[in-house]
């Protein structure tokens, strides 16, 4: 790579991410969808596991990363689906910059999508069932497990969307493959409610992290095959 | 063009052999374990399945990156044959485990990481065909075949490791609680002997059923093109 | 001493799925092979009368 190359990688990257965004904040389709689906996915959860105070606290790490599972799952369809529906897929490759920038544009644009899911979801769980989710331990969770689920998501959802079932093809494909991520996610966070020592939750953050290395790398060697038209 | 190979035919033959082989050595050579009697001998077809499930696992991914590298349709071919004989493997591995554990555990299933990770396997292949049945452009079709067939691989190992590590932190709650959960009992010589005849006689059933099943992969392609040639 | 559980009838329900399942897998390899053929057969034939 030139010297010019690096800005222009990342300014091509920021392009694509604030393209995402900006359509996102006009429409606020996906945003919404994504939450109002959250809050019905507590509410349910509210009603199909009537817990007592102390069965809760055992419960809500649990509760909190199967609710950002799903979330997550409607938002990477949907920005991938609306991708592949208007075209704009062809146009960002035939612009003249590294293949890679569409797919870590997405991965990015996904991220902040499901943080932001995640900004509401838990301030409104810690309303509701009393609980104090502001924790820094417990946020690095968050921000680690959707990292690495909007990684592979991001990867599994190009393919997903241009098959026949796109729609329910996603999670079939995804969940499988990001259970070790979910069973850490959980755990670690679990680990942080009950305020456990930090050599207890280590094992998992070690965990997270190493799966999101591993899954970082390997989606940048093989992005190109799921672009390539 | 069809006639098959004569290393084929007596690959076969091995196989057969090998199989009834097998069953002999577990039903009259493997001595009866002393506590758990006789379903302990299907825990020789468990492993020796699990294991040839796992082995098409990985001969799956190496397809893939082996596709993906040289785009020749032959390693989808390869890849899709794999995929389902490690599917059918993988079935019976999960359906004995879960024989297995019944009279000893009094439960018909287990949480623990080996049956579990199996279980998720099982459920990789499975997305795997769903994916390939979405899909109608073959090269498209072989190429995300190639992809998803590589993140499962690699999803497998840390799957396991995580709930390895939360199964020692939780052990089995669901059925007995005794830590043997994972299946233990010593092995005897004879037990050991039993043990690696069967894995070796099943990678060989595995290798022939491959070979056969890649010959009729061909075949499909074969009719596909002359049914695209025919149509034009 | 008590001798081992007497489990003969899950030993031969695990070999019944040993060999029952694979003989399931088995007949359909042959029966798509024997479909596959047949259909090869006939675009011959069509391809070549063409």
């Amino acid at each position: 790579m030139n010297a010019g190359a690096a800005p222009r990688y990342f300014s091509a990257l920021w392009a694509v991410i604030w393209k995402d965004l900006a359509a996102e904040w006009r429409s606020r389709e996906l945003l919404s969808s994504m939450l109002v689906f959250a809050l019905l996915v507590i509410l349910i959860f509210n009603f199909a596991l009537e817990l007592d105070a102390l069965a809760r606290q055992n419960v809500t790490s649990g509760v909190l990363w199967v609710t950002f599972a799903f979330a997550g799952t409607l938002g990477l369809n949907r920005s991938m689906a609306v991708e592949k529906d208007r075209g704009c897929l062809d146009g960002l490759l035939l612009a003249p910059v590294d293949r890679s920038v569409i797919f870590f544009g997405k991965s990015l644009a996904n991220l902040v999508f499901m943080l932001a899911v995640a900004a509401i979801v838990l301030p409104v769980y810690s309303l509701l069932y009393n609980v104090n989710l502001f924790q820094p331990g417990l946020l690095l969770v968050v921000f680690l497990g959707s990292l690495g689920y909007v990684t592979v998501g991001t990867l599994l959802a190009s393919m997903a969307v241009q098959a026949r079932t796109r729609d329910i093809l996603l999670p079939i494909l995804l969940f499988p493959v990001v259970i070790p991520l979910l069973v850490a996610a959980v755990k670690a966070s679990a680990g942080f409610l009950q305020a456990l020592p930090l050599e207890d939750i280590r094992p998992w953050l070690n965990l997270l992290v190493v799966y999101d290395v591993i899954f970082i790398a390997v989606a940048f060697m093989v992005f190109d095959f799921v672009v390539e038209e | 063009m069809d006639a098959k190979p004569r290393l084929l035919k007596v690959l076969d033959v091995a196989s057969i052999a090998l199989v009834v082989a097998t069953t002999l050595l577990v039903l009259f050579y493997a001595p009866m374990e002393r506590v758990m009697g006789a379903v302990q001998k299907v825990f020789y077809f468990h492993v020796a399945h699990a294991w040839v499930g796992m082995l098409s696992f990985i001969v799956a991914a190496v397809a893939g990156i082996a596709y993906l590298r040289t785009k020749n349709m032959r390693w989808d071919i390869v890849g899709l044959a794999t995929v389902e004989l490690g599917m059918v493997f993988m079935l019976i591995a999960l359906v004995t485990g879960s024989i297995w554990a019944r009279p000893i555990w009094n439960t018909w299933w287990t949480w623990d990481p080996r049956l579990t990770t199996v279980t998720i396997m099982e459920l990789i292949y499975a997305a795997y065909l769903m994916l390939r049945q979405g899909i109608e452009d073959p090269e498209r079709r072989a190429r995300f075949g190639a992809v998803y067939a590589i993140l499962g691989a690699v999803s497998v190992p840390l799957t396991f490791f995580s709930i390895r590590i939360f199964r020692t932190i939780h052990p089995v709650v669901i059925g007995n609680s005794v830590p043997g959960a994972e299946g233990g009992f010593d092995m005897t010589p004879k037990m050991l002997q039993v043990f690696f005849f069967g894995l070796i006689a099943y990678t060989v059933v595995y290798f022939d059923l491959l070979w056969h099943r890649i010959r009729m992969g061909r075949l499909a392609e074969r009719v596909e093109q002359l049914k695209l040639r025919l149509s034009q | 001493m008590e001798g081992p559980a007497n489990t003969i009838t899950y030993l031969i329900g695990g070999l019944a799925v040993v060999f029952g399942v694979m003989a399931v897998y088995l007949v359909s390899l042959v029966s798509r092979w024997r479909n596959l053929r047949q259909d090869e057969e006939v675009l011959q034939k069509l391809d070549t009368k063409q």
